[in-house]
């Protein structure tokens, strides 16, 4: 017993250091684990408010941008609204269990990790649920983590586990689109076969399948082919660079995007064996 | 004042500066800055290591809250202050320490105090990118950003000692 507590007493800044460390990497993991939102509800309660307050001031330095932005996507929602008029009267149910969104803005987000994350100013109150993905005009901006009451963490598109299915609009072609971890401007898209006419030039757009993204939405143009051996399991896919049209390091107003049958499809996505991608 | 009461505003003041500033810049889209690490750097040169770890402890904790990454920066600045010793080893100037100052610039001289901060830096960048990746199979990735990100932080905790820290 004398012996272990010498030992104990020469070697304390070690153990102390194991000690403080396993405390650590437990915080990182029992934030890191997908349901579990407990460590990021204490801390929101704190750091929320704080990250809100500042984050209302800093937005007036940036009032003339965001209402280019803004004024950008009322114009392309006005002429969506005509194209649509004409189908007024009808009541489809295309429309009535259609998507529907809630205006967000990002309070908080990171682009120069690996593994970004998001954090929105609107929680469980305004309707927001884990699972639920995050858009702009511009684009797929993430997919929410977890929620309190008043606030939501999601991950950034920019994070190591989030890909998008995506359409290939001139050709009609479905792939995967996963960021690269190296520039913020650019993802890959994944599972396109080699004997496919992809152009350069060619816009990417969602393809909607799990309903956590609406369809249709350009996310970016095709820069960059190869058809340098990315092969997988016998199958020989292109390689092909996309740039995105989001600017990731200036997010500040998004939507979260709401289906009341998501639930549904990805309990039925879950009986499939497929690559899941949102 | 008394030394620790220096150290806990330096540790207050640098906190508040990242929480405000600097935890909203990102240089090229890579390169990161936390200068909430400098207080730690200049604990006076007798603190012991547990003392210094437990420091280290909180000012990491209370910053995970903020940019709510969990226990990244925990785990960063307890390695830090746990490498510390052997760092302080390594580069032992002629003639040893004056063990009760607080290693600044404009007193160990700027050769010393480079190398130190340069390795005390690069070993908290690391450790910070290495457990945010969780995987070795990005490695350049992550040297990458640890090599930029280390150079932007020291550059400014050198303008900040040599515009407040000097005598």
């Amino acid at each position: 017993m004398r012996q272990l507590l010498l030992l104990l007493a020469r070697y304390r800044n070690f153990f102390v250091f194991l000690m403080l460390e396993a405390v650590a990497l437990g915080l990182v993991f029992s934030k890191n684990t997908y349901q579990s939102a407990s460590f990021f509800a204490f801390t929101s309660s704190v750091a929320a408010t704080w990250n809100q307050g500042w984050e209302y001031f800093r937005q007036y330095l940036y009032l003339q941008k965001q209402n280019d932005v803004l004024a950008e996507e009322n114009s392309l929602l006005l002429k969506r609204l005509t194209q649509r008029s004409r189908y007024t009267g009808v009541s489809d149910s295309l429309y009535i269990n259609g998507y529907s969104f809630i205006a967000a803005r990002v309070i908080q987000n990171s682009i120069a990790f690996q593994n970004n994350f998001l954090i929105l100013d609107k929680g469980t109150d305004d309707g927001v649920q884990p699972g639920m993905g995050i858009i702009t005009a511009q684009g797929v901006v993430g997919k929410v983590k977890s929620c309190t009451s008043r606030t939501a963490l999601a991950y950034s598109f920019l994070h190591s586990d989030l890909s998008v299915s995506v359409r290939i609009k001139r050709i009609g072609v479905i792939g995967t689109l996963k960021w690269n971890r190296t520039n913020t401007t650019e993802a890959n898209l994944l599972y396109v076969s080699q004997h496919e006419k992809v152009a350069l030039g060619d816009t990417v757009i969602t393809a909607g399948f799990n309903a956590v993204y609406p369809p249709d939405l350009p996310v970016g143009i095709i820069s960059h082919i190869s058809y340098s051996g990315a092969t997988t399991e016998g199958n020989a896919f292109l390689n092909l660079k996309v740039r995105l049209f989001t600017n990731y390091a200036t997010l500040s107003h998004v939507y979260i995007v709401k289906h009341p049958m998501a639930n549904e499809l990805k309990e039925l996505q879950k009986q499939t064996l497929l690559p899941q991608a949102d | 004042m008394s030394k620790f009461s220096v150290t806990l505003v330096q540790l207050v003041v640098y906190s508040l500066l990242q929480l405000v500033f600097f935890k909203d810049v990102t240089l090229f889209n890579r390169a990161l800055c936390f200068v909430y690490a400098a207080p730690l750097l200049l604990l006076p040169l007798d603190t012991k290591p547990v003392p210094a770890m437990l420091i280290a402890f909180f000012v990491g904790f209370t910053i995970d809250i903020f940019y709510a990454t969990g226990g990244m920066h925990t785990a960063a600045c307890v390695m830090m202050m746990f490498l510390r010793p052997y760092v302080l080893n390594l580069i032992t100037p002629r003639g040893g320490y004056d063990l009760s100052v607080q290693p600044f610039f404009h007193i160990m001289g700027a050769r010393w105090f480079l190398i130190y901060s340069c390795l005390m830096i690069a070993i908290h960048h690391f450790t910070l990118f290495l457990v945010e990746a969780f995987t070795f199979s990005h490695i350049v990735q992550t040297l990458l950003t640890t090599l930029f990100s280390t150079l932007f932080t020291l550059s400014v905790i050198l303008i900040l000692q040599i515009l407040f820290h000097k005598n």
